[in-house]
């Protein structure tokens, strides 16, 4: 996973430094992990609302820590599976 | 020296509960944290927090029956972090008590300020419009003058329940004992200060507080009494 320099900056300045963030990142790699597998159990139930959640989880935790690329794709795939907002009947 | 502030941090994805704590610890916060709803209550119920940052998405109680839990007995500021950028996640959390929210993902800066937002809003009035005010077992219906505890009423003198009253009605704030004479007895009252201990022994007597780790009727030390949270 590659993170945004200039967001971890920000979050470095936020924590209290540099050594703060590495600690919060470690955790943060462990998350992704339980994310990870989590979409994939997702996926294999075939529900579309889980793989939803799944992917907004996934986002919402890259798009804190700066891992600009991994939210991209994990808003795509949100998007991919969030129903269409129903149009008034005429 | 003042003491620090407390904010408790109700959420449970470990990186982001460790990253709101942080950011607080950072703006001077003492910052307790909890992983569910439940503990969070217990938490709150235990520490008196005066900032309570509570995600929406919280496994077994969630955090809106949390906040809504959470109103009975504390006036904490309460900043709920919600996961969808949906009108009903903000609206169920607005309506349970809460102050603000901040969607999730949400940059520091954003979040930062959205704290200093709320923390320079005045202190909302203690919890029911009937103005009943609730710590735990205990409830205190000013306009009655009646304090009941765990269902059955108090027998307070008047000068035991105007103490009671005047730390239960601002009950963020520390009353030295000068402030608690003057509330209680009036300005023009000149005497021992001393007689205000008295009259918390005797009050923390009937409320079943003990002195040394008082539910109620809190010491600040080198300050005088506040108000606790209640068991």
């Amino acid at each position: 996973v590659s993170f945004d320099d200039a967001h971890l900056e920000a979050l470095a300045a936020g924590v209290g430094g540099r050594s703060a963030l590495n600690a919060l990142l470690a955790v943060y790699r462990e998350d992704l992990e339980r994310q990870v597998a989590r979409l994939r159990e997702a996926f294999k139930s075939g529900e579309p609302e889980a793989i939803r959640l799944a992917a907004h989880a996934l986002r919402s935790g890259a798009a804190t820590f700066g891992a600009t690329h991994l939210a991209g794709a994990a808003r795509e795939l949100e998007a991919l599976f969030t129903p269409a907002p129903s149009r008034p009947r005429p | 020296m003042t003491s620090p502030r407390r904010a408790l941090v109700v959420e449970d994805t470990p990186s982001a509960r460790m990253l709101v704590a942080a950011l607080l610890t950072q703006q001077g916060f003492d910052v307790s944290t909890a992983q569910d709803g439940d503990s969070g209550l217990a938490r709150a119920r235990a520490e008196d927090p005066e900032l309570v940052v509570l995600d929406v998405g919280l496994p077994g109680l969630d955090g809106v029956s949390a906040c809504r839990a959470l109103r009975e007995f504390s006036d904490a500021y309460v900043l709920m972090l919600t996961a969808q950028d949906s009108e009903l996640d903000k609206v169920l959390g607005l309506n349970a008590g809460a102050d603000d929210y901040v969607t999730k993902p949400f940059s520091t800066p954003e979040f930062l300020a959205r704290v200093g937002a709320l923390l320079r809003r005045p202190r909302r009035a203690p919890v029911r419009e009937d103005d009943t005010r609730r710590f735990g077992a205990l409830v205190i219906h000013p306009g009655a003058r009646e304090a009941v505890l765990d269902g059955e009423i108090l027998d307070l003198t008047r000068t035991e329940f105007d103490l009671l009253n005047t730390l239960s009605g601002q009950p963020r704030l520390a009353f030295s004992r000068a402030q608690l004479i003057e509330e209680v007895w009036g300005p023009n009252w000149f005497g021992d200060h001393h007689l205000i201990e008295v009259h918390v022994s005797n009050l923390r007597r009937k409320l079943g507080d003990d002195p040394r780790r008082p539910a109620y009727v809190r010491t600040v030390r080198g300050i005088g009494y506040r108000m606790g949270a209640g068991r």
